[in-house]
């Protein structure tokens, strides 16, 4: 990661923007959506993905603290998934984020049952907390 | 049917208001299959968008709309940029770092 940031440097003009845009692992509630409201089954364990938030980080650190990025600003928000039914966002949990996120026994029966209760224009939600980071490119002569 | 992602479009506008993308030359790491770039790409001058999975690249390249002309897309890794020295405005990690 940091070579790949080492690269970016190289690339960008100077004064150029380097955008490190991402989700958080953090933990965010499974929702079932109803025409009267929304309902959350639980909270998904995404501890499996914070290594990858920390070598991340660790990475822009590094290279903020050599001298090659100045870090401008930050902010966080959410961008929200939405399937029509539990068995789309099974395939997608199994499929794309199995080293990713973990959801409980538990946390699947209570899914089921509030979209069951639910009434027929009923939708899955999974908001997932995002950050954006802003850096500039530093020229050397600014280090010296 | 596929999930729903950002329908809102809540993180291109954090982008774009970050950014300031306007008529700048834009590297996207991680593009993916576009899903972020079809988005922006009309109001930046040039975009390269580059990902190691060519899979997603080709279906990104099926997916291009025919109003966006001024996009590239390339099988790279950041760690090897096939690129000239200064010459992006922006650089955009997306979901990628």
């Amino acid at each position: 990661m940091v070579h790949a940031l080492k690269e970016v440097w190289r690339v960008l003009k100077p004064g150029g923007i380097l955008i490190d845009l991402r989700p958080i692992s953090v933990d965010v509630p499974l929702l079932i959506l109803t025409a009267s409201g929304w309902k959350s089954a639980g909270l998904p364990d995404q501890s499996p993905d914070r290594v990858h938030d920390f070598a991340a980080n660790r990475a822009i650190h590094r290279v903020v603290l050599d001298g090659f990025f100045i870090r401008l600003k930050q902010e966080y928000f959410v961008t929200k998934y939405y399937w029509n039914n539990l068995k789309e966002l099974k395939s997608d949990v199994e499929n794309c984020w199995k080293e990713d996120i973990i959801v409980s026994k538990e946390i699947w029966h209570h899914a089921r049952l509030l979209y069951k209760s639910g009434s027929t224009q009923r939708r899955v939600q999974f908001p997932l907390r995002r950050k954006l980071v802003m850096y500039r490119r530093r020229d050397h002569k600014e280090a010296e | 049917m596929e999930r729903i992602r950002d329908p809102e479009g809540v993180e291109v506008k954090h982008l774009i208001n970050a950014g300031h993308l306007t008529g700048k030359d834009v590297l996207e790491i991680g593009c993916g299959y576009g899903w972020l770039t079809w988005q922006y790409a009309g109001i930046a001058n040039k975009v390269y968008g580059i990902d190691p999975c060519l899979p997603d690249l080709q279906e990104g390249k099926n997916s291009q709309p025919d109003s966006i002309t001024n996009v590239s897309l390339a099988q790279t890794i950041g760690e090897s940029l096939p690129f000239s020295s200064s010459i992006f405005d922006i650089s955009v990690f997306a979901s990628s770092l």
